[in-house]
């Protein structure tokens, strides 16, 4: 559930902050879904570093 | 008058850059909202307006804040009544005396959701006031619509700036994200984030959302918070101030939009 709330809240942040850049709505979702995806894998790439930072130094 | 006395000079007192730029009737409104709503929300919680203060300032700053409340926020853009309304402030030195005065602004007022948003939203309507003063301080373009004004239309209903700017499909985008949200961040924690008294600092940036405040402020502010807490009520207090700086962003790409536009049709 945390997830999904993640993943939406991401999405309607990127729509306000693409919006910025175009004047119609197809580029707006087009270009938000795409961040969207780019922040997801980083955010998944950062808990992995961090899961394995844990599982090296600290378990 | 350059555009930043402009500004300096609305926030000291609204309407008074307009008067001089001549623009009288302009600026008797702009007192008459900015004043009538900051005195109007003061009558009703008194001194328990300064429980909004976002911090203790340090000892160096203490005595500066005794005069100006800097960390009265989102009030403090409207620098002229919130120095009356501190200066007004009951600040006895007998310590007993204080102790009794600091009890008065922690004890709940009635209506008090309806006093914070009137004066929250006295600083905020003072800087769109001030956007319009600097607007016609520097003399741009002549634009189809007022830029502050559609700022402002934002600030009640998200995308509604937009809407007027004729860029309908982005408005309902825009503005359907910001009240989603919004919306979001209510649900989750069961419709109990929204109130000032209780957690100042996230007030401020949900006070950016002029009409988010209003309806769940007055609506749901008055609800009693459940015990055990809402197992996601520090979420739902993030997400409804995240939606609240969302709407700033709105805010400002509402004004640019309009800016911009008028820019490219002057250009020849």
């Amino acid at each position: 559930m945390r997830l999904v709330i993640y993943a939406v809240a991401m999405f309607l942040i990127m729509v306000v902050y693409t919006g910025q850049h175009y004047d119609n709505a197809g580029d707006i979702l087009r270009d938000s879904v795409r961040k969207t995806g780019k922040f997801l894998a980083w955010t998944g790439i950062l808990v992995l570093v961090m899961e394995l930072c844990f599982w090296l130094f600290i378990d | 008058m350059t555009p930043v006395n402009a500004i300096l000079l609305t926030l000291l007192l609204p309407g008074s850059a307009h008067c001089v730029l001549g623009k009288p009737v302009r600026g008797v409104v702009a007192l008459l909202m900015c004043v009538g709503m900051f005195f109007a929300g003061w009558a009703i919680l008194g001194d328990r307006l300064f429980h909004g203060v976002l911090f203790e300032p340090f000892a160096f700053l203490a005595h500066l804040a005794r005069f100006v409340p800097f960390n009265l926020l989102p009030e403090a853009p409207n620098f002229g009544c919130t120095v009356v309304a501190n200066l007004l402030r009951d600040m006895p030195d007998n310590p007993a005396a204080m102790n009794e005065a600091l009890r008065l602004v922690r004890l709940p007022r009635e209506m008090e959701h309806l006093g914070f948003f009137l004066t929250s939203a006295s600083g905020l309507v003072t800087c769109f006031w001030a956007a319009d003063a600097q607007t016609l301080a520097s003399a741009p373009p002549p634009a189809r619509q007022n830029r502050a004004l559609v700022a402002g239309m934002s600030w009640i209903l998200p995308g509604s700036g937009h809407y007027m700017a004729g860029q309908r499909d982005k408005a309902y985008l825009m503005g359907g994200a910001v009240i989603l949200m919004f919306l979001i961040g209510l649900i989750v924690s069961d419709f109990v984030t929204v109130d000032r008294g209780l957690h100042n600092a996230y007030w401020i940036p949900q006070s950016l959302f002029g009409g988010g405040i209003l309806a769940s402020g007055l609506g749901l502010g008055a609800l009693e918070i459940p015990d055990p807490i809402p197992q996601r009520y520090s979420l739902g207090c993030t997400l409804t101030a995240v939606a609240g700086l969302m709407n700033l962003v709105v805010m400002i790409d509402a004004y640019t939009v309009v800016d911009t536009a008028a820019r490219k049709e002057a250009t020849p």
